[in-house]
């Protein structure tokens, strides 16, 4: 029995079909969820926290029948929305303790680990003073915190490094790996940047038209691609590429200083060293090509609305 | 011992499942009463009881005692008697009052969260809708209950211990049925009126000024009506008026406002009720399932 | 390349707080990114450049002249903020239009910049509704609209790529590029550092009120020689690829990460390519890797805040 179990789920709004026979299992681990704007992501989410009712097929959480057992399944669960949340008039232990009791604790429990979390989360002293006073990095941690404080099994993540600077949006993605990781919750991460969701996550869903369009690991997905490799050299690109070439090896394409090559079948990388050596320049930058998420994403999203979408629309 | 990383706990505490409306409540009562207006007007109703309460005084003990140098001027005073209709001014008074209080406290109860996107925090939480929105009516109610009910009830009971016997006790013995009763009908259907402002305008200032501009309209309109059709019984369809009325009956007062029975006043607070529970319910409802 | 903004001994503070701290910089036409943590006085100096503040000290000068109630020179300027506000039941074209017109078009041609607009920025089939009906993704798309409906010669853009999708986002990027590429300038100030790099290689980093750098990321990078060079390695046997480093004095740190990846910190990193080019030839060293951590816009962000 997984942690949620998806089955050939519909949701509709009114006419409109927002999610459209969506089947997936996830048991532990972190999930990124990708999709382009108004692909079903959010409805997806809010199905998973039992707001929407589905119109056929199944949702399984933490083994409850939703949105029947939704309030069961909301104590184990953390959400994190995307939009801003903020309680003007009290101060961040005010509203955290508050919240603890909201899951049921008894209000001295629940400012304990008002103060644990506040710490996990990297508030300090600030966390006496009123919300309004805060800026969106420390809202955003109080967000996660009230998402965490009853301590859950399962986590949903709505763009959580939304408005944060450089500093912070690294900070808040360590938290996140570290709760995925170390904590053993399960984490569904939702977001537009690609490259948070390949730090944090193992494992994406693309949600496109209301359906998934690939559920798998962000390994498979980015798996080398054989034989090709991206290079860049000091200086004296020409003379190197010249050289390459006499030892076999094609270039598949060339921006600016980053190429990609080919090397013939069977060789590895040592002959991009050899042409190197011969065109007495050095090799700064070596990687194994690979499909960066971003390409597979786009490749996804090329899928075609299948004929049930174009009638609904 | 475990060497504990820098990181939370687990939590090992329990979870208990009661209702969470009184979580709400509490926590709206705790904002509430920091505010500084909220602070000067409980100051205000504090000093028009104080007030009644010399009245009490200056009735049951100094009118009663003969040689009391200031019983003979009192005497001439007969507002100073402790009666039913003193008790009923007291909870007229009090009415606008509690109106502002409720106007201050509840006009931004869930126009505010919805602004603040409290509401995802508030449904992603194990509560139901009827928590949230009993929670919130329920706060207003009780402060709404502190101002009119709550010290009518002291001042009988002072009065009972002041002017103790059989005789009193059987006068006064309604008194406290009468008081809830017409405290419940001026609070409740003004907690309501505001929470339903509030769920549907978009921001604080607006519900008040709204939930203001209304109650100043029907008065107006209800009481142009009854002057120009010269029929008093038109005055019905005034709220303020039919609150009068409501008053009146229960505590037994001559020269009604009107002449309809009852019965005419109390069916238009109870569809004030309605509609106003119908509002609030839909909209809450609607957050709770909000894309 | 011309100067399009220059600030001399700029000083803007409110009050106590002080908010730009003596800055001198001149930015260059075509695209730059202006970075900073929150507080660092980003939109303080879009501010300032816009003309929508004085500065308390100092002279800030675009197109040569101030832009303080400069009609001249506001008329080339177009501004994205970032904040989310609109009159929400007009439509998306409306909006854009009536700016149009504000800044002093005639109907006709504001109805075709409006209309072009939308259009650049994908948004024809949605700018008849009204914007309280858009997402994120087209309230943004909206307000880049506005920006560009103008034609201005130098774009303001503050976190443009914010509430898009992934494809949204490279779409964004495009424009963006396409922007600079066709003589445009564009001021492009984001959090996200990995997407300011696919932008622009010029930066500007301001830091507490002043500028930490200024220029081509690579520049700054060899500029900051102070910081040692981590450079990774992912080879068949990197324990023996590390002998060839245990030696050289100019390599301060090894560490051994996971089975197959070494990571070297130097302070030639010259001597230390060349010592790695040679090692992969050898036999019994397979490299299949070498990375430099510290190209990155963030890792450059990082030395010089911390």
């Amino acid at each position: 029995m997984a942690l949620i179990e998806l089955e050939h789920v519909e949701v509709h709004y009114g006419d409109f079909k927002a999610l459209d026979g969506v089947s997936c299992e996830i048991d532990g681990g972190s999930v990124g969820l990708l999709g382009p704007n108004g692909a079903g992501k959010s409805t997806l989410m809010k199905t998973l926290l039992g707001f929407n009712r589905a119109s056929t097929g199944s949702v399984r959480l933490l083994g409850h029948e939703m949105p029947r057992g939704a309030l069961q399944v909301r104590q184990e669960l953390g959400y994190m929305p995307e939009r801003e949340v903020v309680s003007p008039k009290v101060s961040a232990v005010s509203f955290l303790t508050y919240v603890g009791q909201l899951f049921g604790m008894i209000r001295v429990d629940a400012m304990e680990r008002t103060h644990e979390v506040l710490n996990y989360v990297g508030l300090g002293e600030a966390r006496y003073r009123k919300m309004e006073t805060y800026s969106t990095g420390m809202l955003q941690r109080v967000k996660l915190a009230q998402a965490l404080i009853h301590d859950p099994k399962l986590l949903l993540l709505d763009e959580p490094t939304n408005g944060l600077d450089p500093d912070g949006r690294l900070e808040m993605l360590d938290l996140i790996a570290d709760i995925g990781q170390r904590r053993g919750v399960t984490v569904v991460l939702s977001s537009h940047l690609l490259p948070d969701v390949q730090h944090v996550c193992k494992r994406v869903i693309m949600v496109q038209h209301g359906r998934v369009v690939e559920d798998n690991s962000i390994e498979a997905l980015t798996a080398p691609r054989d034989g090709q490799f991206e290079v860049q050299v000091h200086g004296a690109q020409a003379s190197f590429l010249d050289a390459a070439e006499k030892l076999g090896v094609t270039c598949v394409q060339q921006r600016n200083e980053l190429l990609l090559l080919q090397v013939p079948e069977g060789a590895s990388g040592e002959v991009l060293f050899r042409a190197a050596q011969e065109a007495q320049t050095q090799i700064r930058h070596l990687e194994p090509a690979k499909s960066s998420l971003a390409e597979v994403f786009m490749e996804a999203m090329k899928t075609p609305p299948t004929p049930s979408d174009e009638d609904a629309a | 011992m475990p060497v504990y990383t820098r990181s939370y706990r687990n939590y090992e505490g329990t979870f208990r499942r009661r209702g969470r409306w009184m979580l709400i409540v509490e926590q709206e009562l705790r904002i509430l009463v920091k505010g500084k207006i909220f602070q000067f007007l409980c100051l205000g109703a504090f000093l028009h009881w104080l007030l009644r309460l010399f009245q009490v005084v200056a009735y049951d003990v100094i009118m009663q005692d003969p040689n009391h140098p200031m019983a003979a001027m009192l005497q001439q005073a007969k507002f100073l008697t402790v009666n039913e209709t003193a008790f009923f001014d007291f909870l007229r008074i009090q009415a606008p009052m509690v109106f502002l209080i409720c106007l201050l406290a509840g006009s931004g109860m869930i126009c505010n969260d919805v602004r603040n996107n409290l509401m995802e925090v508030y449904f992603s939480k194990p509560i139901t809708w009827r928590d949230y929105a009993l929670g919130k009516l329920l706060s207003l109610v009780f402060v709404g209950l502190g101002f009119t009910a709550l010290p009518a009830i002291v001042l009988v009971v002072i009065h009972n211990l002041l002017a103790p016997g059989w005789e009193t006790l059987t006068t006064t013995i309604w008194w406290p049925v009468e008081i809830a009763a017409f405290s419940l009908v001026i609070v409740l259907p003004f907690s309501l009126g505001i929470l339903a402002c509030s769920a549907v305008m978009q921001s604080q200032n607006y519900a008040g000024i709204t939930a203001f501009m209304i109650l100043v309209a029907n008065g107006v309109i209800a009481a142009l009506l009854a002057g120009f059709l010269q029929e008093e019984n038109y005055l019905l369809l005034s709220y303020p008026m039919s609150l009068d009325r409501i008053g009146q009956a229960i505590f037994h007062q001559p020269n009604p406002v009107f002449n309809l029975g009852w019965g005419w006043p109390m069916a238009f607070v109870a569809m004030v009720c309605l509609l106003c529970s119908v509002i609030i319910t839909r909209v809450v409802r609607r957050a709770e399932c909000a894309p | 390349m011309s100067t399009i903004i220059s600030a001399k001994n700029v000083s803007k503070w409110f009050g106590e707080v002080v908010a730009l701290n003596d800055l001198n910089v001149e930015i260059e036409t075509g695209v730059t990114g202006l970075l900073g943590a929150n507080g660092a006085g980003k939109s303080t100096f879009i501010k300032l450049a816009l003309g929508l503040y004085r500065p308390s000290r100092g002279s800030v000068t675009v197109f040569g002249e101030s832009p303080r109630n400069n009609a001249a020179v506001l008329r080339r300027i177009g501004y994205c903020p970032e904040l989310d506000t609109f009159y929400d039941n007009m439509t998306g074209y409306e909006y854009v239009y009536w700016l149009s017109r504000y800044w002093g078009m005639s109907a006709k041609h504001a109805q075709v910049a409006a209309e072009q607009a939308c259009d650049r920025v994908g948004m024809t089939e949605r700018m008849d509704d009204p914007i309280e009906e858009y997402s994120k993704g087209m309230r943004q798309r909206i307000k880049i609209a506005q920006a560009l409906s103008t034609d201005p010669d130098l774009l303001f853009l503050d976190e443009p790529m914010a509430g898009l999708d992934p494809q949204g986002r490279e779409e964004m990027f495009s424009l963006i590029r396409e922007l600079g590429d066709n003589g445009y300038s564009v001021v492009v100030s984001s959090h996200i550092l990995y997407e300011v790099e696919r932008v622009t290689d010029n930066v500007v980093l301001l830091f507490q009120g002043s500028i930490m750098a200024h220029g081509k990321v690579r520049e700054i990078r060899s500029l900051i020689d102070a910081h040692p060079h981590t450079i990774h390695v992912d080879c068949s046997a990197p324990r023996i690829l590390a002998t060839h480093f245990v030696q050289d004095e100019s390599v301060l740190h090894l560490d051994f990460e996971g089975e197959s990846r070494l990571v070297i910190r130097t302070k030639d990193p010259n001597a230390c390519y060349a010592r790695i080019n040679a090692a992969a030839l050898e036999p019994d060293v397979e490299v299949t890797r070498i990375h430099c951590a510290d190209d990155s816009l963030q890792a450059v962000f990082d030395y010089l805040v911390k």
